[in-house]
């Protein structure tokens, strides 16, 4: 009955919301279609300002009915019944977070109500004391092997492929070091494989250690509330590396494709390298023609091969067999011209020089193969097209990785793959782990910007908009978790506009009417309604006061993203650590003052009678106010100190009191 | 039940191996470590028979990719034979059979080797 009620109370709910929404939506195009056609300040002074502003708008609108999208048919669910007796393995990742933490885990994770049951710790930092902590709870202890010495350690993700291959259950429970699990996780979470489709399953993630107030902005249950459950919604849960179980089947299938895949575009890499080789006419061009028809000829073979459904080791053998040739025709040519010089002097009467000419003929292809491989090694074609090499993918140390490597945020480009090969996820919204967010500023920074830079370089390379197998509504999801990233330039726009307009008196609209006030409030009052109730009762503020104070950090990862390959993974600080961060938010203390001098200007130049247009001056003073408030939370946090005595636990419950153990 | 591996030597650097039973999670591990172990012992050219396989899924698969790897690193190379039509479906979804020559038996490939 009470069941009954709640969905009915969630039924009404949502189609509030999308009653809000369409009126949020109605009202945004009535304002922006004013906008564009009615209030640009066209005066050839302010044109530029004017369209920068509405384009910053218009980008605003488009975040919002996006957000609308994701919020449109969020997925509520109930945990199945799990299935009994299937082998589950725990994974906890550790690099270098404090034993005495990783220990709260790892007890946490033992006890966790499930059989058969086995927990690893996967230790990047392959510490003594973590063997031992292992050893002591009687849990497994993975570190990497030899394989890996020399090569890419691939962070997190090559942590956690290792171990793929190294444990057997069907199903992995992914823990980061300070993620603390109730014991009801894998009860809870199971269930839901009991369609075979499913891929994963991700929890949120809970901070205990939130200082009050939350001055960083760590806590996002609106993203593990609604925002996930909306894109379960569209079958396009986040994979959040954390807190959440995967099917073992579908990490390795990944894998393997993703291997497949590597492989061919390797070998099909190859060829076309052979094929340029082919038509690059070296220092001496007579010496190297033959060659160069070999490797034209071989690296056009093997195109034709794959294109004819042959196998890529075949085609990597053509390639290999074509740079020995090639190699060959050089030393043959390199051997006839000895020969002509032999030939010259047994002409001049030397025997014995005749007398090799002779031999060396007789044999010739049998000598120039032996010369060639005699000289193989770097630098030859022979070593350049290797087969082996390229079929061994030897550059890395393993063939098969199912978490993703491309970038510091494998989980999303793990979710990204699975989903365009057909896989379902579900969002569990129980808490079920409790964990630690960053404690000061500058963790949280760092935190932001990776995972910010980190997914932008996964969707900027792979093309979420055309890659096959993503449903439409996937392929939406994917693109607003881009688009939000670019939002640093709105917030720019933005943060200046008011600025702007108060030292030049340069208006970005033709004038601050009726008219405009009219349109404006009412899609403002809309939009900022409809965000209040899709968090229902969560708090939005700080989301907000960050979303805008860390504009220069979007930007940045922006173009992190865009120049730079692949960046760091940095592991994100356990530990506190006191201090002064001012000098991380140079850029937005800058804006801070620069908004207050600017509305203290216009303020005064109204009062002393320089200024008539006051309703203008009025409204962007108050609109450089309320951004010097939004970006004070920001620089409030930098200088931000825990109360005295915070020390936060983890719930005590996770610890029950007869095991010892406990803290 | 898991997979049982046996080895048979046919020249001093190719071998025989015959992976029987069910090539799962559980059994790839031991079945990796014998092909590493073979690798060691200086087999270069290792012919895998799979006709005494009943089911193979994608960890037994990692487990055939990882011993290919480890064969080509060391300069030799690895051959399927003898697939299963459940084996040939694994292959075929991951795309692995685009990949690899795969002979119908081990047969055929024994013969390919000179000595």
């Amino acid at each position: 009955m009470d069941e009954q009620r709640a969905e009915g109370r969630r039924m009404r709910r949502s189609r509030l919301f999308r009653l809000l929404a369409l009126a949020d939506l109605a009202a945004g195009l009535s304002y922006l279609s004013w906008r564009y056609a009615r209030s640009l300040n066209t005066d050839p002074r302010a044109l530029w300002f004017a369209i920068l502003l509405v384009a910053a708008e218009t980008y605003a609108f488009l975040d919002s009915v996006l957000f609308m999208v994701t919020l449109w048919k969020p997925k509520r669910r109930v945990a199945p019944e799990p299935p009994e007796g299937v082998l589950v393995d725990v994974y906890v990742t550790t690099y270098d977070e404090p034993v005495d933490l990783l220990r709260l885990t790892v007890e946490a994770a033992v006890r966790i109500d499930w059989s058969p049951l086995r927990v690893y710790v996967l230790d990047d930092g392959a510490r003594p004391a973590v063997r031992d902590l292992c050893a002591s709870l009687s849990c497994g202890y993975l570190t990497r092997g030899e394989e890996w010495k020399g090569r890419a350690r691939h962070a997190k993700a090559g942590n956690v492929n290792n171990a793929l291959l190294q444990t057997a259950g069907e199903f992995v429970l992914i823990l980061d070091a300070d993620q603390i699990p109730v014991p009801a996780i894998l009860r809870r979470t199971l269930g839901y494989f009991a369609d075979p489709g499913v891929a994963f399953v991700q929890t949120p993630q809970y901070f205990y250690n939130l200082p009050p107030g939350d001055p960083f902005g760590c806590d996002a249950p609106l993203f593990y509330g609604p925002i996930q459950q909306g894109k379960d919604g569209w079958n396009a849960a986040f994979f959040c590396g954390s807190n959440a179980v995967l099917r073992r089947e579908a990490l390795m299938r990944l894998g393997l494709s993703e291997y497949a895949r590597k492989v061919e575009a390797e070998v099909a890499a190859a060829a076309a390298r052979m094929s340029r080789a082919g038509r690059r006419r070296g220092p001496d061009p007579a010496r190297g023609k033959a060659a160069r028809a070999v490797l034209a000829e071989a690296a056009r073979r093997a195109r034709a091969l794959m294109e004819a459904g042959g196998t890529v080791e075949a085609a990597a053998e053509v390639l290999r067999r074509g740079g020995r040739e090639a190699d060959r025709a050089l030393a043959a040519h390199d051997l006839a011209g000895i020969l002509r010089d032999l030939d010259g002097l047994g002409r001049a009467g030397d025997v014995a020089a005749a007398s090799a000419a002779e031999a060396v003929r007789a044999q010739m292809p049998a000598i120039a193969a032996e010369v060639t491989d005699r000289t193989a090694g770097p630098g030859s074609y022979a070593d350049g097209f290797d087969g082996s090499r390229l079929m061994a993918r030897s550059g890395e140390a393993l063939a098969v990785e199912a978490l993703s490597t491309v970038s510091v945020t494998e989980d999303m480009a793990t979710a990204l793959k699975l989903h365009s090969q057909g896989w379902k996820s579900v969002f569990h919204p129980e808490i079920l782990a409790y964990g630690l967010a960053p404690e000061d500023l500058g963790a949280a920074l760092t935190q932001r910007l990776r995972w910010a830079q980190g997914t932008l370089q996964v969707l900027f390379r792979e093309p979420v908009l055309f890659r096959k197998g993503l449903r439409f509504g996937q392929r939406l999801q994917y693109l607003t978790t881009i688009n939000s990233y670019f939002s640093g330039f709105a917030q720019a726009v933005f943060l200046l506009s008011p600025v702007f307009f108060l030292f030049t008196g340069i208006a970005p609209v033709k004038a601050w009417s009726l008219d405009f006030f009219l349109r404006f409030v009412p899609f403002f009052l809309l939009n900022k309604g409809m965000f209040r109730f899709a968090a229902g009762g969560l708090s939005t503020k700080r989301g907000e006061q960050y979303s805008m104070g860390l504009f220069p950090l979007w930007i940045r990862a922006v173009f992190g993203a865009l120049f730079h390959g692949s960046s760091v993974f940095q592991v994100t600080p356990k530990v506190r650590r006191e201090g002064n961060y001012l000098s991380r938010v140079k850029v937005q203390a800058a804006f801070a003052a620069l908004s207050v001098a600017a509305a203290a200007y216009g303020v005064t130049r109204v009062l002393l009678g320089y200024d008539l247009d006051w309703i203008g001056v009025a409204m962007n003073a108050g609109w450089a106010c309320y951004n010097t408030a939004m970006l004070s939370v920001i620089l409030r946090a930098a200088l931000y100190r825990a109360p005295a005595g915070w020390d936060p636990k983890p719930p005590a419950f996770l610890f029950p009191k007869d095991e010892k153990g406990a803290p | 039940m898991s997979a049982t591996c046996t080895v048979e030597k046919i020249s001093d650097t190719a071998i025989v191996v015959r992976v029987e039973g069910r090539l799962n999670a559980a059994s790839a591990v031991s079945v990796k470590g014998a092909f590493k172990e073979q690798a060691q012992k200086g087999a270069r050219t290792i012919l895998v028979d799979l006709s005494g396989l009943q089911f193979i899924d994608s960890s037994g698969l990692a487990a055939l990719v990882s011993g290919y790897k480890l064969a080509r690193e060391a300069g030799g190379i690895l051959k399927l034979a003898g697939l299963g039509e459940q084996i040939r479906a694994v292959f075929a979804v991951t795309h692995l059979d685009r990949v690899f020559e795969i002979a119908p038996d081990i047969a055929a490939l024994k013969a390919q080797i000179p000595g």
